[in-house]
């Protein structure tokens, strides 16, 4: 029997990585953070000042490790700042991983804008998203894709845990729907350039926030329409 | 004041009509109007952006939704918008102006209400400018914007009701204002056929 050639290792799904990575970096963060939150005012006695120090610097470096290892990761892959696909052509080589990285750092963006310090989104959630929204959809319109998205990105809970900033004020209702349709809406608006977008997306979702507490793929597919040429 | 403060517009390729309808733009064109305004009087402002995004989007949808057909109105059209615009501004609000200079009269309009003046400035501005690119018409404000008389019966009026924005921005730029409906543009257009053109006035 002759002998065949080994199978190519199957393509590396890095966005499991990547969101393993980033929520180390974020559970360090958070637990810096709780650190120092819980500890007592005033001067701690001598050993227990070491302890502390000690616990922060390295949930710190773990943290700032994770990090590192995410975003080599994610410019290894994808080379970084990628846009994202044509969303009425879901077929293309890709799509679901370039939407994914696009859509994890739209929506960081749009969460900012909202008052958020710091967030956790999950760019496998994101690429599940975009494999159950434009299955089955060929040929319908980008709107009536992005449509979709919107309710397949909440669905799959793309957007893990936020922390608000505490003099922020108190965190807009609804803020995953506001950032997932600002994310969706500045991609429809301008797919090269939707990062730059996402402030004004951001603060068009605001205005439109009682209407989108409701809305369905059809009036949400209206409201894309109607508001992607005034971003 | 004698002469309005300009407003260097940021750069576009697109037509001034097209890029006012964008958010970022017109955001861009209102910071631009308050810090010109400051950098002449020694006003400060504050501005609101989320009310200024909401204020957008209920303009943006009130001027799609009376949108003319006949090419033959586009000029009654612009007038109109940017009159709507200015009553959505006082109506919401979006400025807060910080404590006067030490030099400021309050004499002068700007100084007398700096928010109002703001925001009629960046409207008359803006107007100006996309008319004379689109019909290449130059356009001045009438006399009534440098009186302290036509402003204090301005800022009375829209404290009363927003919606007297507009007959005063038409009186500001030399148009029939109408008064009685002015957010319904066949309304205002029906009436400005009708009428004879006349010295506007501020009667009210």
């Amino acid at each position: 029997m002759p002998n065949r050639p080994p199978l190519p290792p199957p393509p590396l799904d890095p966005a499991p990585l990547k969101d393993m990575a980033r929520l180390l970096h974020f559970a360090a963060r958070q637990g810096g953070r709780s650190l120092r939150r819980g500890l007592p005012p005033g001067a701690l006695p001598e050993p227990a000042v070491r302890l502390a120090d000690a616990a922060l610097a390295s949930a710190e470096r773990l943290g700032e490790e994770a990090r590192r290892g995410a975003s080599a990761l994610g410019r290894a892959v994808m080379g970084g700042g990628e846009s994202p696909p044509p969303l009425s052509h879901p077929e293309e080589a890709a799509a679901a991983a370039r939407f994914a990285a696009a859509a994890h750092d739209g929506l960081r963006i749009a969460l900012a804008r909202l008052g958020a310090e710091s967030c956790l989104v999950s760019e496998a959630a994101a690429q599940s998203a975009w494999r159950q929204a434009t299955q089955g959809r060929a040929g319908q319109s980008d709107s009536a894709i992005a449509a979709a998205l919107f309710e397949a990105l909440l669905a799959v809970q793309a957007v893990r845990e936020t922390v608000w900033a505490e003099e922020g004020g108190p965190p807009p209702v609804g803020a995953s729907r506001l950032a997932v349709f600002a994310t969706l809406l500045a991609m429809l608006a301008e797919p090269a350039g939707f990062r730059d977008l996402i402030p004004a997306a951001t603060d068009i979702a605001l205005a439109l926030r009682d209407e989108l507490a409701a809305a369905r793929p059809a009036a949400l597919q209206a409201m894309f329409d109607e508001f992607r040429a005034h971003v | 004041m004698s002469e309005p403060i300009e407003l260097h517009l940021p750069a576009t390729a697109e037509p001034l009509r097209v890029a006012i309808r964008r958010l970022r733009w017109f955001r861009e064109a209102f910071a631009r109007q308050i810090a010109e305004l400051s950098a002449d009087t020694g006003l400060t402002f504050t501005v609101d952006d989320r009310a200024l995004a909401r204020i957008f989007v209920d303009w943006l949808r009130e001027v799609e939704a009376q949108k003319p057909a006949n090419a033959g109105e586009r000029r009654a059209y612009f007038d109109f918008v940017s009159a709507l615009m200015l009553r959505n501004l006082l109506r919401e609000m979006p400025l807060k102006a910080g404590p006067l200079p030490d030099s400021a009269d309050t004499g002068r309009a700007e100084f007398f209400w700096p928010e109002g003046f703001a925001c009629t400035l960046f409207c008359l501005n803006v107007r100006a400018a996309v008319i004379e690119q689109e019909f290449d018409a130059e356009s001045q404000p009438t006399p009534e914007f440098f009186s302290l008389r036509q402003w204090w019966s301005f800022r009375e009026n829209v404290r009363e009701n927003a919606d007297a924005a507009m007959g005063f921005f038409d009186v500001f730029t030399g148009n029939n204002p109408e008064w009685q409906m002015p957010d319904s543009f066949r309304r205002r257009l029906d009436r400005a056929l009708s009428a004879p053109p006349a010295r506007p006035t501020l009667g009210r």
